[in-house]
């Protein structure tokens, strides 16, 4: 069978998930980019014959090297695996959608543009010549509505033709004003001279050199004589702005932009500009000074009351439900393997995978379901637009109010919604704040040991500490992270019906690739832990802890038990506390201070298993085991520092 | 106005009327101004006296010397608005380029293109406001924005070039972002990004 591979380019919010979905179906996975925490998309198609590999690149508006979205679809499509692009552009936004058509065409690469959304472009009484336009450009241009599947067969006819060589593909050249065109001449001359990957269009390096692209400028100073072709640009450059005051960068867009203009004018008319009235009374409604915020405290109370109402019922019965069968495995295990391996089996691994369940099943695909329904509306940039100036304070996103609000139910989708964030730099300020959310589960260890048995203001205070925390983390990661912090920049698009089937493979996938990555990390530590308790570990282990447990924190021994079992779901700190001490009235062998450091040291340190497993899927391992080591860090030094002072004080 | 205030003034609008190749004299900038052509015209005075202007047959000239004293006065201007949000800081200030590096942390390659947008202005300084003084429903032209590198980049990639009208749509209460429309989409900016941008109302 012949194959192909098609990659889909395009801004956010054009539909492009959605194209992707129509395409591909249920045949897709979702992993990241290697080395990368962007989302790579990637399904199969067949098609008249063909096998196509469809590759969903990150949503952009452009391709410099300032996100590593950017550099992600540009390295893809500059690295030529994809025999044919597709541009998803937006119809109802022509003007703002073909500046990364702009870059597509210098990159040279075969294209096909779908100009999609040209219904809701026509309700905004937008008409688009696509003949007019794809004659411009030089490639095929195919009118599409992906919501409803309308123009997708043809969009992939003319794929396949351009393939085939029936249909021209590659774009025409854009030239840029005199100004511009002939110092780009210049540059292109000495570039071709160089001994430079062969992949790269030499128009195209010439055009990123001379707008200073940091990785292109790396990549041709690095060859022979390229540092002077460097040298050479940095002159051009400065001389243009010079003449323009304004930065290379600016310049170079502006000048792009005059293309499109003069390219929009004409292929687009505008008939009538009226907007459907529910659309704008709920654009109204919904960013009203007053009404708005209302609005939005209800849609996130109904979101978290909702993921955990559904999520603590579905969670229960499974728990209910699973507990015959268990101890039946257990009945059925024991005749076959020596007592202490089947414990280990059926406590560990089985309880570990039920575990995993109660908190997947539940928690998790409720969320996305609601999470994807908030995005393909277009709810999320007005949420965003209305809560940006709060989270600014903290170093966050607007965006970044729906994973933190998440946080305070369960960490686990809290960290997997980190992903509606637009750069690489905020989902990891985001991640790394989310893990410090005083979760459900924690707030039942502050609450069932330092609220029951010390006082309600000293459980707040616990709260108070781990915000903190929070906040010294946060900042630290904003100074320590690469990038710039940028101010908001967000495109506000219009509402829209969010398509059902677009919606439910959303979930499906993204469930699906959470189960893989975490299941396996829950079913290991929880065998694991399970071994020590059966195989009589755990002494040894409590005695190899006590100066850690002792020692720096001033706990009775049996307390790194709990502390433990407490890595597997934070809220069997408790239960496991009362078993190890043999008593749940901590108060009779547990001081104050000693109660009062156990509940703060099982609230910060490392985050549950689950949640690691998810910092894993969404950040990779490096970063998680960072996480997971500076919380360790600041729980052990806040705990020493609490022993310490407690002991100065005589509680 | 005071006499001190209107001097500078005087200087833009004398830039400005030979630019568009009119001969500036007293009543012309005086209406220019909205003032008394008895106040300009002291004013003038004094101006000649300091040799920032020379008078031949009844109209002005600029002196290099009332060129730089301008470019000053839109410099302490853009500095008070965008940076200090229109509070008089810049009176105690005596080493400028310092003063842009250390506390604004503009670049020297930034600085450049500061002046030279500011040398090139066309019109009076005081025109220019921060896109966040334009109320919902007002129109501007985008004349610069300032900031970091990477900011200023990404608004000209989303459509904010220089030379391009926006629409304010709506903004959000205390110091929130502010919705634009611009080349036919929406964008929601954060305030202190938008405080930078300067743009001319229409």
């Amino acid at each position: 069978m012949k194959r192909l591979t098609i990659a889909l380019a395009g801004n956010a919010n054009v539909g492009k998930s959605c194209v992707f979905n129509q395409l591909t179906g249920l045949n897709q996975t979702i992993g990241n980019w290697p080395g990368k925490t962007v989302e790579k998309a990637e399904g199969t198609l067949y098609f008249q014959g063909y096998r196509i590999k469809v590759i969903d690149l990150p949503g952009t508006y452009s391709l410099s090297a300032y996100s590593a979205e950017e550099v992600v679809a540009r390295d893809f499509i500059a690295s030529r695996e994809a025999d044919v692009v597709i541009d998803i552009v937006d119809a109802s936004a022509l003007e703002r959608n073909l500046y990364l058509t702009l870059q597509l065409v210098e990159l040279e690469t075969p294209l096909v543009v779908a100009l999609n959304q040209v219904d809701m472009a026509e309700k905004k009484g937008i008409v688009i010549d696509h003949e007019k336009l794809s004659e411009i450009l030089g490639v095929p241009v195919v009118p599409t509505v992906a919501v409803t599947g309308v123009g997708l067969k043809e969009l992939l006819q003319a794929v396949v033709d351009v393939a085939e060589g029936k249909r021209p593909g590659k774009p025409k050249r854009i030239l840029y004003g005199r100004e511009i065109e002939e110092r780009l001449r210049a540059l292109e001359r000495e570039v071709e001279g160089l001994n430079l990957p062969r992949k790269y269009p030499s128009r195209w390096l010439s055009i990123k050199l001379l707008e200073l692209d940091p990785l292109v400028v790396d990549l041709v100073s690095r060859v022979e004589g390229g540092r002077r072709v460097v040298e050479l640009a940095e002159e051009i450059a400065r001389e243009l702005e010079d003449m323009h005051g304004e930065p290379i960068g600016v310049i170079m867009a502006a000048e792009r932009y005059s293309k499109i203009t003069r390219m929009v004018s004409e292929v687009q008319r505008i008939i009538a500009p009226p907007r459907v009235k529910w659309e704008r009374y709920l654009e109204s409604l919904t960013t009203h000074p007053v009404l708005g915020y209302i609005i939005l405290a209800a849609v996130l109370a109904g979101m978290l009351s909702f993921v955990f109402y559904v999520g603590g019922l579905a969670s229960a019965s499974i728990e209910e439900g699973t507990a015959p069968l268990l101890e039946l495995a257990e009945e059925l295990l024991k005749q076959a393997l020596p007592q202490e391996v089947a414990s280990v089996v059926v406590n560990g691994a089985l309880v570990g995978l039920v575990a995993g369940l109660t908190v997947v099943l539940p928690y998790i695909i409720p969320f996305h379901i609601i999470l994807s329904l908030l995005e393909d509306s277009g709810y999320l940039p007005r949420a965003a637009y209305l809560t940006d100036n709060l989270m600014h304070k903290v170093g966050l996103h607007g965006k970044a109010l729906i994973p933190i609000l998440l946080g305070f139910g369960c960490n686990v989708p809290a960290c997997v919604g980190c992903r509606i964030l637009e750069t690489d730099r905020e989902r990891c300020l985001c991640g790394f704040a989310t893990v410090l959310i005083p979760c459900a589960a924690r707030t039942i260890v502050i609450l069932g040991v330092v609220g029951r048995f010390i006082g309600i203001a000293a459980a707040l205070s616990i709260y108070l500490v781990d915000f903190a925390v929070m906040l010294l983390i946060t900042r630290l990661a904003y100074k320590a992270l690469p990038g710039e912090p940028v101010g908001l920049i967000m495109e506000i698009p219009p509402y829209r019906r969010p398509s059902l089937r677009s919606l439910l493979s959303k979930t499906w996938v993204r469930t699906r690739e959470f189960i893989v990555i975490a299941f396996p990390i829950i079913i290991v530590a929880s065998t694991f832990l399970e071994a020590l308790n059966s195989f009589n570990l755990v002494e040894p282990v409590i005695s190899v802890m006590e100066p850690f447990t002792s020692g720096l924190l001033g706990l009775p021994a049996q307390a790194i038990v709990p502390l433990l079992f407490g890595f597997l779901r934070k809220e069997l700190a408790v239960v496991m506390l009362a078993d190890a001490l043999g008593t749940t009235d901590f108060s009779q062998v547990m001081s104050m201070g000693q109660m009062y450091t156990f509940a703060l040291v099982v609230t910060l340190y490392i985050p549950c298993v689950a949640t690691l497993a998810a910092l894993v899927k969404e950040f990779g391992w490096r970063r998680a085991i960072t996480i997971a080591l500076l919380t360790i860090a600041v729980a052990s030094a806040l705990g020493g520092l609490l022993h310490l002072a407690f002991y100065l004080v005589g509680v | 106005m005071s006499e001190v205030d209107i001097v500078p003034c005087a200087l833009e609008v004398i830039v400005a009327l030979r630019r568009r190749g009119l001969t500036p004299n007293d009543v012309l900038i005086a209406k220019e101004l909205d003032e008394s052509p008895y106040k300009v015209k002291r004013a003038m005075e004094e101006a000649v006296k300091q040799g920032l202007v020379e008078r031949k047959n009844g109209s002005y000239e600029v002196t290099e010397e009332g060129f730089k004293h301008m470019l000053k006065h839109r410099e302490l201007y853009v500095h008070d608005v965008f940076f200090h949000g229109s509070d008089r800081w810049s009176r105690v200030v005596t080493d400028w380029g310092r003063h842009w590096r250390r506390r604004h942390g503009l670049t020297g390659n930034f600085l450049r293109n500061f002046y030279r947008v500011l040398a090139d202005l066309d019109g009076r300084v005081e025109e220019l406001i921060p896109l966040t003084e334009l109320k919902p429903g007002e129109r501007g032209v985008v004349v610069s924005a300032a900031g970091g590198y990477g900011a200023v980049r990404r608004l000209a990639e989303m459509g904010l070039t220089p030379g391009i009208q926006v629409l304010v749509v709506r903004k959000a209460p205390l110091r929130g972002p502010i919705e634009v429309e611009v080349r036919g989409t929406r964008l929601a900016l954060g305030f202190g990004l938008a405080s930078r941008i300067a743009v001319k109302r229409v």
